[in-house]
């Protein structure tokens, strides 16, 4: 019984992790086609609040850490703002636990 | 390109049980923002001798940077943020809106332009400036307003206000031309003529406190290196040296040129200090070196050089004087010109592909030596950078016209420059001003 549950409980883990990583990165892709880098960001990162609806309907942008300069932070936020409906998993759980809210952080990488 | 995605976790601080995501974002797209700007509304039904929110969408269209939208998709035209309805700018997939209003101040006959830069999503005012002007400064007043916009959301100062400095050639009758020096804003418009000759005038190079030209003349009949006002229109020669005088060029600080003589021999680059008079040999080689142009930190030039068989781009330090080649693909990349961040040089290069015979702008990394094109045109000549180094002018051949055209640094934009004046060629676009 304790290893059938034991069991259980590493599949539902394993779905769990799995989910993430495919909404992570279903969420990354979709905006990073919105993020329009300005010119000159070498360095700069910035963090964003993302808080969402079950619906995946963005509820709220905040800037958490500003990279310090007023136009990189704008265009995070844009990117974060231009995606109207952000791709989240079914399960209520999952998405209560990882994606009601979460950071983005915006680092460009060799632009 | 897709990267393997890390999965952070940050324990919060909050007391919540479990962590939370962080996700990554490091690669953007490079497509221009998307930016409405509506036409001002004219407050006074009076007759307007510029249109200055045209002006701003065009300057900022051409940037590259932005995508205007155009009037006609426009679902309404507010003058004021309480008459913006942000549900309908979000759904035509706007960023940014800019409205205003241009009125006229009987007592003063001056043009009172209110306007304002809004972000769609936050509802934030990003901008709200009210401006006067007199008939002659709306066009300036209209590049002000378009660098302010450009720079609150991209972060660089936008270059709409600077100028541009060319030469244009008129056929007068089958063998005689004239040739002016030239200078006009930054979009082609308000040209004015600073120098006439019926003798080839070359490569004007502007001062780096923007109040001065150099540029090669034949106007006595053989080459000298001048220096002219752009203001004032005062002019002085500065050194007709038996043989070649040649693409002069300041350097940073303004207290000395680099150019091209071969009053020692054949084509070599020399510095030369406009302060004492003494010119300074800096190259030693049988093959040409010229078209010489400085890093703006001052310590080292970029030129041309054919010591190696072929005309090639080389980088030198003026500490020790030793040339070192730089470009290596093809049999031809002259005219180099540093990026605004010294890291590349932008220079003139023929095509090695199949096929393309042409001679394109391109760039090179200095670090890496990697080369890139930058442009589709097919005659290019003479680059020059824009102060911010987002943009290069240069001249290249349209139906059967030498004309002056833009790329962005990116290879995004491109436009032409417009003119009436026969063939133009040598642009040089000018520091902030």
């Amino acid at each position: 019984m304790a290893e059938a549950q034991k069991a259980e409980l590493e599949a539902a883990k394993a779905f769990e992790l799995s989910e993430v990583e495919r909404f992570m990165s279903a969420i990354k892709r979709k905006v990073q086609t919105k993020w329009r880098i300005p010119p000159g960001s070498r360095g700069l990162v910035v963090t964003l609040r993302i808080a969402l609806l079950p619906t995946g309907e963005l509820s709220s942008v905040k800037v958490i850490k500003s990279s310090g300069n007023s136009a990189y932070d704008l265009s995070a936020e844009h990117a974060a703002n231009s995606v109207r409906v952000y791709p989240v998993p079914d399960d209520n759980e999952i998405f209560e636990k990882h994606f009601r809210k979460f950071s983005m952080r915006f680092s460009p990488v060799d632009i | 390109m897709y990267r393997y995605l890390v999965l952070i976790i940050i324990l919060m601080s909050t007391g919540r049980a479990y962590a939370e995501l962080v996700i990554d974002i490091e690669v953007g797209s490079a497509s221009a923002q998307p930016i409405a700007v509506v036409p001002f509304a004219n407050k006074d039904v009076i007759s307007l001798p510029q249109d200055v929110s045209r002006i701003i969408a065009n300057n900022l269209q051409r940037s590259g940077d932005f995508e205007t939208l155009p009037t006609s998709r426009m679902l309404g035209l507010p003058e004021r943020y309480d008459q913006v309805h942000f549900r309908d700018w979000m759904r035509l997939g706007q960023s940014y809106i800019v409205i205003g209003s241009v009125s006229l101040e009987s007592s003063t006959r001056r043009y009172v332009i209110d306007y304002e830069l809004i972000d769609i999503f936050t509802q934030k005012s990003l901008i709200s400036e009210r401006i006067k002007a007199s008939e002659n400064s709306l066009r300036k007043t209209a590049h002000y307003i378009s660098d302010r916009v450009y720079q609150m959301i991209t972060g660089v100062k936008g270059v709409f206000s600077t100028k541009i400095a060319y030469i244009s050639v008129k056929e007068l009758t089958a063998n005689k031309r004239e040739y002016r020096l030239n200078v006009a804003d930054a979009d082609g418009k308000g040209a004015y003529t600073l120098f006439t000759s019926r003798e080839p005038m070359l490569s004007p190079s502007w001062s780096n406190d923007g109040r001065h030209l150099t540029y090669v003349s034949y106007d006595s009949g053989r080459p000298a290196i001048y220096i002219q006002d752009v203001i004032s229109g005062d002019q002085r020669k500065v050194t007709a040296f038996r043989g070649i005088n040649d693409s002069p060029m300041w350097s940073p600080d303004d207290s000395s040129l680099v150019m091209t003589l071969s009053k020692d021999g054949n084509a070599e680059l020399y510095s030369y200090d406009l302060s004492s008079n003494k010119v300074n040999r800096l190259t030693r080689d049988s093959g040409i070196d010229t078209e010489a142009s400085w890093s703006q930190d001052g310590k080292s030039i970029v030129f041309t050089s054919d010591r190696g068989g072929t005309p090639q781009v080389y980088q030198m330090s003026l500490s020790d004087l030793r040339p070192e080649r730089l470009s290596f693909v093809g049999k031809y990349n002259t005219r180099p010109r540093y990026s605004r961040d010294g890291k590349s040089i932008y220079y003139v290069h023929k095509s090695v592909s199949a096929g393309d015979e042409g001679f394109h702008i391109a760039e090179i990394d200095i670090e890496s030596g990697e080369h890139r094109i930058l442009t589709s045109t097919s005659l290019d000549e003479s680059p020059s950078v824009a102060p911010n180094g987002r943009m290069i002018i240069y001249s290249t051949l349209r139906e059967g016209k030498k004309v002056l055209a833009v790329v962005s640094v990116d290879g995004g934009a491109k436009y032409f420059l417009p003119s009436n004046r026969g063939d133009v060629l040598e642009p040089a676009w000018s520091p902030f001003l």
